[in-house]
């Protein structure tokens, strides 16, 4: 359907895009996944036409976006990150203008109107004028300015950004629905999103591909232990040097990070690939006079599994250097005071107090997590 | 083309810039009107026209200032580049847009004639004064055009319908400056090796090809140079004929001789199309940045 060769983009002297190749076939809903400034929205919008390629290949269905411009675009719907509206006009007037602009003929265009508006739940505020909109109402008319039309595939470039919880659930149901009959490319630096919606992930990190394939195939590589490791997550209670100490002996740990917990402490094991050292960990406690109030073996799942997968990955991209890296877990650091510990399995081991134990991986798995956090600060 | 014509147009009607455009059109057209035609009983149209066009088209950055500043500004830019509609399609229906608005006041005054007429036992030469108006008409679009163009240079309002009043000022008062212009004929040679030169780029951005701008501007300038050393006598002057090209505001006073210019009429659509041209391209090359 979609196949993108070799694309790079650069802004200048700036590369935002470096040599990426994916295609979409039909039928799915493509989770497009990566942290601010990856080059998800430049992709998105070298795919769509609205920017050029410095170099290599888009088309859709056939015809090059470049050479064959209008029928490509007669297959694409697109939702830019900022809803392209016309503010001074009515959610009416603004899909006929978009329909008439698609080439859709008069009964066409009022068929679709109409079915369109009822999908996306605007009919009730077709005559009022778009400027007086809520922000989610606004995200419904872009979202059916996209899907007028009957475009083969639907892109929708972060479309659940500022919105509240509720809308939120709303829109992920409509893109759910939408991919019940279209291709739909969705992108998004939410994870969650991602994983309740999509059913195919590519990861882009640092203007590169590092990951495309289906959710399964991915959240299996991580369940397996595959490359990305696992979590050992324990309470106990004790110093932390007391822990370390118990620990120290057992093969197979790769790091350790600490939380606080009220009276008790909250370690996360990072351990090495394939290793299980559960037992040994449960043992060495015992012996070291330490209770153990709880202790999760094995992988996270679920969502987490994608985010430690999509950390992994990021990380192992953000080869860039070490300042880049020391930067960003700088400011990390920052973040941690106001972050609560133990949000999430893994949280622990990023809003840990050991950074200056951490070794160079995990403070680049750092720098993304307080990308993620930025964006979220920004967002609210 | 249709759908951004219809759009365009809507947008300006139903804000107050296309309505405040039109009353200040129709103020300036009906003062001169009243002056020229009632007060000092003159029987001349085209008068009014000629009289009226500079003050009155003054108000034309009004109408363009948003058409393309706007859609930057509001990011709703992507939704014509992702639209299945060409690049030109899109500015020519743009332009067609603020065209049609600027032809509401211009058919107005039609009616000006008439009354005149009416009253001043037919010494009114309606020919003149109809042509007058339509070349007043091309006048118009042709300002229209060059501020369209100038609106895609910006993403603010503002900063475009200054920069469009300063290129009005400017057109108008080229006549004067043509009278302190060197006549030299090595001048001449210089400005044509710059505009060379300028057109050199346009064709390398156009084309994104660095050979295809390069051999452009070789042949022009090694042509310019070898017609300069063959005989210098032609650029004579060249400066003064090419600046007095921007006074656009001049050829429309032939109509007030009684002559029905068409030498004028095609220099306004020719102008039309040269800016149009030059807004594509200009829009087309926010896609390449």
């Amino acid at each position: 359907m979609i196949e993108v060769k070799n694309v790079s983009k650069n802004y200048g002297p700036v590369p935002a895009v470096k040599d990426i190749s994916f295609t979409v076939e039909k039928g799915h809903i493509y989770g497009f996944l990566g942290p601010n400034g990856a080059g998800k929205s430049t992709t998105m919008n070298m795919i769509t036409g609205c920017l050029a390629a410095t170099s290599g290949s888009i088309s859709i269905d056939g015809h090059d976006i470049y050479r064959e411009a209008i029928e490509a675009k007669r297959h694409i719907g697109y939702l830019p990150e900022q809803p392209p509206l016309y503010t001074d006009m009515t959610p009416f007037e603004y899909l006929s203008f978009v329909g008439r602009a698609k080439g859709l003929s008069k009964n066409e265009l009022y068929d679709q109107m109409e079915t369109v508006m009822e999908k996306t739940g605007i009919a009730d505020v077709a005559d009022r004028l778009i400027r007086n909109l809520s922000k989610g109402y606004k995200q419904r008319v872009g979202i059916a300015q996209a899907i007028l039309g009957d475009p083969d595939v639907i892109i929708l470039d972060e479309p659940t950004v500022g919105l509240d919880p509720i809308q939120i659930v709303e829109i992920r149901q409509l893109i759910q629905e939408l991919g019940k009959e279209h291709t739909v490319i969705l992108s998004s630096h939410i994870l969650q999103e991602i994983s309740a919606v999509c059913d195919w992930v590519i990861m882009i990190s640092q203007g590169k591909i590092v990951a495309s394939d289906s959710m399964e195939n991915l959240l299996a590589g991580t369940a397996a232990g595959g490359s990305a490791g696992g979590f050992i997550q324990l309470e106990t209670e004790g110093k932390e040097s007391a822990v370390r100490k118990a620990l120290e002996n057992i093969e197979g740990i790769k790091n350790l990070s600490f939380a606080e917990k009220g009276s008790r402490l909250s370690v996360t094991v990072e351990t090495e690939d394939n290793a299980a050292p559960g037992d040994q960990i449960f043992m060495a406690l015992r012996h070291a006079s330490l209770p153990v109030f709880s202790m999760t073996d094995g992988v996270p799942s679920g969502q987490n599994a994608l985010e430690t997968l999509f950390i992994q990955l990021a990380g192992e991209s953000l080869d860039a250097g070490a300042a880049y890296a020391a930067d960003k877990a700088a400011k990390k650091e920052k973040n941690s005071k106001k972050a609560p510990a133990g949000q999430s399995p893994l949280g622990d081991a990023y809003y840990g107090k050991d950074d200056n134990k951490a070794d160079a991986e995990k403070k680049e798995a750092d720098a993304y997590e307080s990308l993620f956090e930025e964006k979220e600060d920004d967002d609210q | 083309m249709n759908a951004v014509f219809k759009k365009e147009f809507r947008s300006s009607m139903c804000g107050m810039t296309g309505m405040i455009f039109i009353a200040y059109v129709l103020l300036f057209l009906g003062f001169h009107t009243v002056y020229v035609n009632y007060y000092a009983a003159l029987g001349n149209f085209e008068v009014v026209i000629i009289s009226a066009a500079f003050l009155s088209l003054l108000a034309v950055p009004l109408l363009t200032m948003r058409s393309f500043s706007e859609e930057r500004h509001n990011k709703t830019d992507q939704l014509l580049y992702s639209l299945p509609i060409s690049t030109g399609k899109i500015v020519l229906g743009k332009f067609f847009g603020m065209a049609a608005v600027f032809a509401i006041p211009t058919a107005v005054a039609c009616i000006y004639p008439l009354i005149a007429s009416a009253y001043s036992s037919g010494t009114i030469n309606l020919a003149i004064g109809y042509g007058s108006i339509l070349a007043y008409y091309l006048l118009g679009c042709s300002v229209i055009a060059i501020c369209m163009f100038l609106s895609t240079l910006t993403e603010s309002q503002v900063i475009a319908a200054i920069l469009s009043i300063g290129a009005i000022l400017l057109l108008y008062f080229t006549d004067m400056l043509l009278t302190m212009l060197p006549t030299g004929a090595w001048i001449s040679l210089v400005t044509v090796i710059l505009l060379s030169l300028l057109l050199a780029y346009i064709v390398f951005v156009s084309t994104k090809s660095a050979v295809a701008g390069g051999v452009c501007g070789a042949v022009l300038i090694i042509a310019a140079v070898a017609v300069y050393l063959v005989d210098a006598s032609l650029f004579d002057g060249l400066l003064q004929t090419m600046v007095g090209a921007l006074a656009i505001f001049q050829p429309i006073e032939s109509f007030g001789l009684g002559t029905f210019d068409i030498a004028c009429l095609f220099r306004y659509l020719s102008i039309c199309v040269l800016f149009i041209f030059f807004t594509i391209q200009s829009f087309e090359k926010r896609r390449w940045n």
